[in-house]
């Protein structure tokens, strides 16, 4: 069923663009200012290593609340109801594992790296610290591929732009200006301009979802029992029993359970907040204190979706578009959450929202962004250079890198179609990464009889991952069982690879 | 299924509350924190002078 683009209208007016218009311009304001206080590597990358615990936090929560994650979060939230907020569940309860025991994050940030590879070269060698940079630059670019398309088609549909024809060709022309804008504020003030900007978007974004949550549950006929029932009569239980055979399963909650920890340890934009703080014990309280904040990042958007789903199917122009047929359309899944936050929250309040989301996109980017220049440039192009390389020609290197990876960005976005299930891709580009190096940085920490060899292999096995992106393999194993055997091969060819080729000479970490 | 339901909702309710109790910390003290490392970072560019000081660590 096709829709009159007027159908795209929403309640975004003047006075909303005013308030996304003034964000930006001061966001972009303060990031080109900071350049000022960029006076060597470990500020433009780590931010001086000075960062306290509120501070860190904020910025940690920042970064992992995305546009993307709230795009991605709403997906799922509409196609499989409640169930999905045992995934929001899981990530809690890993952060706040890694807060309440410090495992790993303490010792990382002890060391004094300025980017995880770094530890592979303290502990095994060079060799293992340029193969994990490539191997988590390639994963990490590719992973946030979808970012910026992700959140173009959140702007276009929130805002009403949608209904001004080409919704394609919008999509393609936001998503342009923020990458440009993003570029520029990240270029130039580093991660000191990222911790700042993180902090103002983490004020302005729990605003925003707070005011999004409550028009989502009191708006019309929307509220938490009418929407319960709503999915109780359309889909039946498993659309609240995560465990259920046509849910999640066991397996899945496991390995997200997996994916979230590892996540927090090896991942170079949320590890690295361990790296920024001002000491091993703030790096630890960081994922304490910021575990309530790993849990909205994917509930809220969940229930946003969920009242998308019940406003939709019981609205007279858009159920047949969203439910042909009576059942719902996952391809539609990405413009049902943002159409219904532009439809039912009123002009002004729905700008202080886009204004947060927007937020969310920027937060985002500008800590992939730093985190992978600093990768490429301080684990990739250094260790080949010859003689010493100075702090100015190392951040050079860096911020040529986060212009090149914002053009990869951009082509990428209008070249590559977004997939049903966003969350898988994600999952499998990234776990092509994490599973190696959750394995190596483990061993590496803890287990002294970790050898170069055993570290270097377990990290190719990540590469295993790439079996989860073959539509045949993925039909007849599980998703659950494919990302935790990947998990298990990793740590099982670090184990026999360590034993079989010990090092000659134990390095300390 | 109703335990589910409930489940939820509690989930729900705990998950918010706690992330509104954390906000109140993290945005006061976010800011203290903000001035604390523009006194750092101030304090190392007085004792570094330039970019050109030489590679770090």
């Amino acid at each position: 069923m096709k829709l009159d683009p007027s159908s795209f209208l929403t309640n975004f007016s003047n006075i909303d663009w005013i308030i996304v218009s003034v964000y930006i311009l001061f966001i972009v304001t303060v990031g080109v200012l900071l350049n000022r206080y960029i006076r060597s590597t470990a500020d433009y990358m780590v931010s001086g290593r000075a960062t306290g615990l509120a501070l860190n936090t904020a910025s940690y929560t920042g970064t992992e609340l995305g546009l993307v994650t709230i795009m991605y979060a709403s997906i799922e939230g509409f196609n499989r109801g409640f169930s999905y907020l045992i995934i929001p569940m899981v990530a809690l309860v890993a952060a706040f594992t890694i807060g309440q025991t410090g495992f790993v994050v303490s010792k990382l940030r002890s060391l004094k790296l300025t980017t995880i590879p770094e530890f592979f070269e303290k502990r095994f060698d060079k060799k293992t610290r340029v193969t994990s940079a490539i191997i988590l630059a390639l994963a990490g670019i590719l992973n946030m591929g979808l970012f910026p398309k992700m959140g173009a088609t959140f702007m276009t549909y929130s805002t009403g732009l949608a209904a001004g024809g080409d919704a394609t060709f919008i999509v393609n022309l936001v998503m342009t200006i923020l990458i440009i804008l993003v570029v520029i504020y990240t270029v130039m003030g580093g991660m000191v301009a990222v911790i700042v900007c993180d902090y103002i978007q983490f004020t302005v974004l729990s605003i925003g979802l707070l005011v999004g949550l409550y028009f989502s549950l009191t708006f019309e006929n929307l509220n938490w029992d009418n929407i319960v029932s709503v999915f109780s009569d359309k889909m039946g239980e498993p659309v609240f029993n995560p465990f259920h055979p046509d849910s999640y399963g066991w397996s899945y909650n496991i390995w997200m359970f997996v994916v979230f920890f590892a996540t927090g340890i090896a991942w170079g934009p949320v590890a690295s907040r361990a790296l920024t703080a001002k000491s091993p014990k703030t790096a630890q309280r960081t994922f304490l204190l910021g575990s309530p904040g790993q849990f909205i990042r994917l509930a809220i958007p969940a229930i946003f979706a969920f009242a998308a789903f019940a406003w939709f199917s019981q609205h007279p122009t858009f159920s047949g578009y969203f439910f042909p047929d009576g059942i719902a359309d996952a391809s539609k899944a990405p413009q049902a959450m943002p159409l219904l936050l532009g439809k039912i929250i009123p002009a002004g309040f729905i700008g202080i929202l886009v204004a947060g989301l927007l937020a969310a996109f920027m937060s985002t980017h500008d800590s992939y962004f730093i985190a992978w220049a600093s990768v490429i440039s301080r684990d990739i192009i250094s260790p080949f250079k010859k003689g010493t390389i100075s702090d100015k020609q190392e951040i050079l290197y860096a911020r040529i890198t986060i212009v090149l990876i914002g053009l990869f960005l951009l082509i990428w976005g209008l070249w590559y179609e977004l997939p049903e299930s966003v969350w898988t891709y994600m999952a499998i580009t990234g776990n092509i990464y994490l599973t190696g190096a959750t394995a190596a940085l483990i061993g590496g920490v803890y287990w002294k009889k970790a050898s170069r060899t055993g570290a270097f292999v377990a990290l190719l096995g990540g590469i295993v991952s790439l079996i989860g992106i073959i539509p045949p393999v993925v039909d007849k194993i599980s998703m659950g069982i494919l990302g935790l055997g990947n998990f298990a091969i990793c740590f099982i060819l670090l184990v026999i690879f360590s034993l079989a080729f010990p090092d000659k000479q134990e390095k300390t970490g | 299924m109703d335990n589910w339901i409930t489940f939820w909702k509690y989930i729900c309710l705990i998950g918010f509350g706690s992330y509104i109790i954390s906000v109140l910390f993290i945005i006061p003290f976010g800011a203290r924190d903000i001035l604390r490392l523009f006194k750092e970072l101030g304090k190392n560019r007085d004792s570094k002078g330039s970019l050109n000081s030489g590679k770090e660590d």
